[in-house]
């Protein structure tokens, strides 16, 4: 398997401190990719209970609102155990949805891309491709399916 | 309405929901019947595909906390070795769900 197949993080849904990490690698990663600074506030789905328990799942593993887009996105994590049983899975799938936010006391419908992968380099580097050009507003649903090439580890 | 929410089966041209605003929060007993009302719009071939999605999101209305989830939540379930688009999503908007029935 070349190392843009390597399963990254491998351990994060065992390992605490592992899944902080990799939490902390999505905030980098994202930043980077569209320049912007990631504060707490601009986290929709904070993925902890109310009293501040992790869930621990990768469901959310990482979630943003651009305020000044008016655009979220959502990226979710899936277990690396199941590419193991399930060799032909899709290794990125990505839908729109509709997230409903309260913003300055009001609440407001936000257009949200949702993406669920198995982390590898390959996948990172096509997720932020997507979420860029959803920012960008040049991803929207009538083109999602071409971004979402058949990408499978067999 | 401060409570408010949804269960959703999505993807593959599949769109069903069934939701929930009142002003108590929402108790687990009747988030499973929302639940299983869900499960009844779903034809044979949508259920096959999300059978088990279904049953992850039951376990998670049932394992919550006593008193319930009080917070902006969206989880999302699949049956394993299917495309992932192809869910079942829990939402809380807002308010508190699935407290244990005896919870005021």
């Amino acid at each position: 398997m070349s190392d843009e197949r390597k399963i990254l993080f491998e351990q994060f849904l065992e390992n605490k401190n592992t899944y902080n990490l990799n939490v902390g690698y999505w905030r980098k990663k994202l930043q980077t990719a569209l320049v912007e600074t990631i504060q707490k506030s601009d986290q929709p789905i904070i993925n902890k209970n109310e009293k501040g328990k992790n869930f621990y799942d990768g469901n959310p593993i990482f979630s943003f609102y651009n305020q000044k887009k008016n655009k979220a996105i959502r990226i979710i994590q899936e277990d690396p155990k199941e590419i193991l049983t399930y060799p032909n899975m899709l290794l990125l799938d990505a839908w729109i949805d509709k997230l409903t936010l309260t913003v300055k006391k009001e609440e407001v419908i936000v257009p949200e891309l949702v993406i669920s992968l198995f982390l590898m380099q390959n996948t990172t580097k096509k997720c932020l491709q997507m979420v860029n050009a959803w920012f960008s507003n040049d991803l929207n649903s009538s083109n999602l399916e071409s971004y979402i090439s058949e990408d499978r580890l067999n | 309405m401060n409570n408010r929410g949804r269960f959703q089966a999505q993807g593959d041209n599949v769109e069903k929901s069934e939701a929930w605003a009142q002003a108590d929060s929402l108790k687990k007993t009747p988030a499973n019947s929302l639940l299983n009302s869900l499960t009844a719009q779903l034809t044979h071939r949508e259920l096959e595909v999300r059978d088990i999605a279904l049953q992850k999101a039951r376990a998670f209305v049932d394992d919550a906390p006593t008193e319930g989830y009080n917070l902006v939540l969206i989880k999302k379930f699949n049956n394993p070795g299917v495309r992932k688009s192809i869910r079942v999503d829990v939402e809380i908007r807002n308010g508190c769900a699935f407290c244990n029935d005896d919870q005021a």
